[in-house]
């Protein structure tokens, strides 16, 4: 395609999401509406109320999309259809009408890199190795002792190469067996993907989320990555306890070709207004390959609107972590010339931010500062379903596991089903209100007792609970243009309080917080003063924002 | 032959087992009495006049102890008790009664090599790398890339090392990752497995079937296996498709300690009177092997390996296969089957899709000639063939992994067929409306057990009468055994005892044959002819 051509027919774009807050829907759990047990479209739509008066710009869902649902969702079959669980096409055209009638973007996440193993693709490319799929995913041939090719490992556990019987070739997975990676070095998997991307566009969502998109393409040259050694759990993407962590993951993620995929697929995209993309990316350079894919080439080619990485999704959250991380990424932004970051502290991978942050008993103040210092970040913002509640991380027994990941690496890594449970909507109703009125099926995971009395009914009903303390913050921050549009300056990096000062025109805004269970002061810099004080102070877990004079 | 005892305190031995025939039963599908669609040993119990109608001289059971059944038995969590699916210690009670007052030995298949990841003494040993059994199970740390200690690979697909996140280690398992290898190496292991071995002894089983026996040990430096490249089909113990057959496996098997483990267990059998055991032989060389772990008459008293388990079955080949054994048998014993639980039925394997009855009066003729015990599995007597289980069906894990070029074990554990006008042809209990756990072949449906009893011409009679005759031509029980020249279609070969002679002949082509025999001049065979001839 000639790139020329597409800036030609390029769409406009408002740039709603640069500062946008985008709530994320794990449609399995968030309202049931046909009593399976497993929350739907139509279950969402009813729901999207809730959203609205929250004050988000969009929802993001995980996927819809057809699946034999072995990662649940994240291993498709079909990429231009709704699974029958989570209802129809039609269901899908009036969830998104609904949205758009309440001022709500809505945001589709697509698995790109690799599909179900249920996939026409597959099933076909497995079959030989000479029919017209043979190259769409990535086989390969056996050691002289019958071993994989390379030592790459994959997320889920064990080796990243499964054995198939009919071709005697490895094909490459990097989650579960049940999905194969598709191969992007041939084009035609490239325009087919791109094809399906257009189909959605064409029905009218508003953009992406792209799912472990820096793992589209591998080493054509199959290359061992080098290894680690026992890590030092300073990895935020991966648990210590996890094989996958032993390696630096140079040759079966991240490469360079990716780049030329994502302007192609920016330039489709582009040509449908409004619309944008966030790339989800797991790496040991997270914020680095955020800031590449979502800056242009040299030759101006653009890429992924923006991306996020998991340094806020780690387990540390001190004063000085934050500031290296905010730092780092100012720092690879201005360097790649553009890049542009989207930040979560839950989502549907993470243990919630109540549990993560706050331990067992999270500080309330904790839970207030959390979404205060997420959204006066420079980019945008993921919220996830039950944040806006201050959820904790469920406990799952081992029995009611269903997440893979979690099965294979129990007990030190529980998995994700503790922040997939079902949504609590209503503290006195079966199933805390996520169920269908009269469903007596069991929800897919069991809900929460810890949820019920945090469901959204009971803090309607207080003021002074965490839900309207988001709701106020997010509207209070549609009136900040520093907060929306400003530059993001540091200040010195503190033991406990993390400060930066957002600019835009003669604005000056300081954001500073607490990150301690302590009482803090914070002295700021020569000739700065928040009413006439130099000097700040700070409850446990304090927040401050507030105008920047100088003398 | 007498077998030397070397353990002062021997039990007398009859040597039964020596030429005797060993009627190999699957639980799970042999007879369900009680409706939940597996078969039982209330079940078994039931059945056993056909067993004994038949002349077997004993039963081998398929494991029916306490199991999470991922390997349907073959994975262990309680060595000493009955899985509540087979029934009670009291059932089994009423089967070794009854089976012994039909004149039936009882032997029971037992699994050391690896337990069920939900034994305790797993549990216990994964919790830390330094509690009480840390160092019951083969544990290892990973490479410098997070990857497995060696290239070991699992029978069943995949890497032999499954990783744990408590121990942050690697355990070793040759089969699926819920049946991790115990650590031989370590004595208590060896005291605690034999511990198990003398609790059924003292219950009052004749002898035990053990699972891969030469799995038991490991190289202590997990040194990697040799590759061999792509495989080209002739090894009979593991399909080529499935990557482990492109190693040699000089390091995860086969190791030289399992010798002086065998003799502890043989010094603990040899307590009890007219016991046996028979060991499972999957090995780069079977034969070898075999002839080695049953030498002596101080380690196994009989094993099977994998040759008589293959596609192959020309006179050539089997000639070869005979040849071979005889040069390494010394004192040892072999076990011949030409079915199990974990082949394609001999119908099937070597009669294609429309096996002749010729063929299978063959095959019978030729595993009870042989010099050795024999094995017969459950539903061969019948002739039954492999069945064709769709793959929403399979139950075999193996199978599901390997599909579709390899399809796994289920097509020979399907129910037992009893009655043809029955429904389930007559393995479930009466009233049942519980499907069974593997579907019952309609192709078994006209060759049903009831079909076959009151018909002199079939393959059941033809069993009946072949164990029943065997039984006086001592020389077909104990005789030596002496091959005749290769032949392209007929095997030959002489078996002697005490001066009595038998020459044993079979055409296994589907053409007639005509070959001069030593002793029997120029013979003509019809298809599939077999010709037994005193000489």
């Amino acid at each position: 395609m000639n790139p020329d051509m597409h800036s030609a027919m390029k769409a406009p774009n408002n740039g709603w999401w640069r500062s946008g807050v985008i709530y994320q829907i794990y449609p399995r759990s968030y309202q049931d509406s046909n009593g399976d047990g497993i929350g739907d479209l139509p279950g969402i739509t009813r729901r999207l109320g809730h959203i609205a008066r929250l004050g988000a710009d969009a929802v993001w869902l995980s996927p819809i999309f057809t699946s034999p649902m072995k990662d649940f969702g994240y291993d498709v079959s079909d990429y231009n259809d709704i699974d029958p669980m989570f209802g129809t096409l039609a269901d899908f055209r009036a969830l998104v009408d609904r949205a758009h009638a309440l001022g709500l973007k809505v945001i589709i996440d697509q698995v790109l890199s690799h599909s179900s193993d249920q996939h026409p693709w597959f099933k076909e490319s497995r079959q030989s190795r000479d029919n017209p799929k043979a190259d769409w995913y990535v086989w390969a041939d056996a050691k002289d002792d019958g071993n994989p090719p390379n030592n790459w490992l994959s997320v889920f556990g064990g080796s990243s190469w499964q054995w198939d019987t009919r071709r005697r070739q490895y094909y490459l997975h990097n989650f579960l067996t049940s999905q194969p990676d598709l191969n992007f070095h041939n084009p035609q998997v490239q325009d087919a993907l791109l094809a399906s991307v257009k189909f959605w566009l064409d029905f009218g969502v508003d953009g992406y989320r792209l799912d472990a998109i820096n793992f589209c393409f591998h080493d054509a040259e199959l290359r061992s990555n080098p290894g680690a050694g026992m890590p030092d759990g300073s990895n935020p993407t991966v648990a210590a306890s996890n094989p996958y962590a032993w390696q630096h993951h140079v040759y079966d993620r991240s490469r360079p070709d990716a780049l030329g995929f994502l302007e192609r697929l920016r330039a489709l995209t582009d040509q449908y207004p409004d619309t944008m993309m966030v790339g989800e990316i797991g790496d040991e350079s997270g914020m680095a390959m955020v800031a590449q894919y979502s800056s242009p080439s040299a030759e101006g080619a653009e890429r992924l609107h923006m991306g996020y990485c998991f340094d806020l999704l780690a387990d540390r959250h001190d004063a000085p972590y934050l500031h290296g991380v905010i730092a780092k990424f100012e720092r690879v932004a201005a360097e790649a010339g553009g890049g542009w970051a989207c930040w979560a502290l839950s989502n549907h991978d993470c243990k919630r931010i109540a549990t993560r942050w706050g331990g067992d008993t999270p500080d309330p103040a904790l839970l207030r500062l959390a979404p205060a210092l997420q959204l006066s970040l420079r980019g945008a913002v993921c919220l996830y379903q039950g944040e806006e509640l201050g959820l904790p991380e469920a406990d799952i027994a081992f029995e009611d596991l269903q997440d893979p990941y979690g099965i294979t690496m129990w007990p030190e890594f529980k998995g994700r089903d503790g922040c997939r449970t079902p949504f609590p909507w209503d503290s006195a109703a079966p199933d805390l209100g996520f169920g269908a009125s009269d469903s007596a099926v069991k929800p897919w995971l069991p809900v929460a007792e810890s949820h019920r009395a945090l469901a959204v009914d009971a803090q309607e009903a207080d003021p002074g609970a965490l839900l309207h303390h988001y709701r106020h913050l997010l509207q209070w921050r549609r009136t900040q243009p520093a907060l929306v549009h400003g530059d993001l300056t540091l200040l010195p990096v503190d033991a406990q309080v993390l400060a930066f000062v957002r600019t835009h025109g003669d604005e000056r805004l300081l954001c500073a917080f607490n990150l301690s269970a302590e009482p803090a002061t914070l002295t700021l810099p020569e000739g700065d003063r928040v009413d006439a004080q130099s000097t700040l102070s700070f409850a446990p877990y304090g927040v401050l924002f507030a105008r920047l004079t100088r003398v | 032959m007498q077998a030397p005892n070397s353990a002062p305190n021997s039990a007398p031995n009859s040597n039964w087992w020596r030429g005797g025939v060993i009627y190999q039963i699957y639980p799970r599908s042999f007879q369900d009495s009680n409706g939940d669609g597996v078969g039982d040993l209330p079940g078994i119990t039931r059945r056993l006049d056909h067993i004994a109608a038949l002349g077997a001289d004993g039963i081998w059971l398929s494991p029916f102890f306490k199991s999470p059944m991922k390997d349907f038995g073959y994975d262990i969590s309680d060595y000493c008790d009955v899985d509540p699916l087979f029934g009670t210690l009291a059932d089994f009670r009423a089967l070794v009664d009854r089976a012994h007052a039909l004149g039936l030995k009882v032997m029971i298949d037992q699994v050391y090599s690896h337990t069920a990841d939900q034994h305790p003494w797993f549990q216990e040993s994964r919790q830390s790398r330094d509690n009480p059994k840390a160092d019951w199970y083969v544990w290892a740390d990973a490479k410098d890339d997070g990857n497995p200690p060696n290239n070991w690979l699992s029978i069943f697909g995949g890497s032999a090392w499954q990783w744990d996140t408590r121990r942050r280690q690697y355990y070793l398992h040759n089969f699926l990752t819920s049946q991790p290898d115990l650590n031989f190496h370590c004595p208590e292991v060896q005291d605690a497995v034999l511990g198990c071995v003398k609790f059924w002894l003292d219950f009052g089983v004749d002898g035990y079937r053990l699972d891969v026996v030469n799995f038991y040990f490991h190289d202590r430096l997990l040194r990697d296996n040799p590759g061999r490249g792509m495989p080209d089909g002739s090894d009979p113990a593991v399909s080529p498709v499935n990557p482990y057959a492109w190693q040699w496996h000089h390091f995860d098997k086969s190791q030289p300690e399992n010798l002086v483990f065998l003799q502890r267990l043989r010094a603990l059998v040899d307590q009890y009177p007219d016991t046996t055991m028979v060991g499972e032989i999957g090995d780069d060389d079977g034969l070898a092997r075999v002839a080695e772990y049953t030498s002596g008459g101080d380690k196994l008293h009989m094993a099977y390996c994998f040759d008589l388990l293959g596609e192959p079955h020309s006179a050539p080949y089997l000639h070869g296969v005979f040849t071979r054994f005889n040069q390494v048998v010394g004192t040892g014993w072999p076990c011949w089957a030409i079915t199990n639980h974990d082949i394609p039925r001999v119908a099937t394997r070597w009669g294609g899709a429309n096996p002749p009855m010729g063929l299978l009066r063959a095959a019978a003729a030729l595993q009870l000639s042989l010099r050795g015990t024999a094995c017969l599995y459950q539903g061969d007597e019948l002739g039954l063939p492999e069945a064709q289980v769709a793959f929403e069906d399979l139950q075999d894990p193996y199978g599901i992994t390997m599909w579709p070029e390899y399809k796994g074990r289920d097509g020979c554990r399907t129910p037992m067929a009893w009655e043809a006008a029955a429904p389930d042809l007559g393995f479930g209990a009466a009233g049942s409306t519980v499907k069974p756990w593997l579907p019952v072949s309609e192709s078994h449906r006209a060759l049903a057990a009831d079909q076959q009893d009151g018909d002199p011409s079939s393959l059941l009679s033809h069993y009946r009468q072949l164990l029943a005759w065997r039984r006086g031509v001592p020389a077909l029980i104990h005789g030596d055994m002496t091959l005749l020249p290769v032949h392209p279609q007929v095997l030959a070969f002489v078996r002697e005892h005490e001066g009595q002679r038998m020459l044993c002949a079979f055409n296994l082509s589907d053409a007639p044959a005509e070959v001069a025999l030593d002793g029997a001049g120029t013979v003509q065979f019809d298809p599939w002819g077999v010709l037994f001839a005193p000489t």
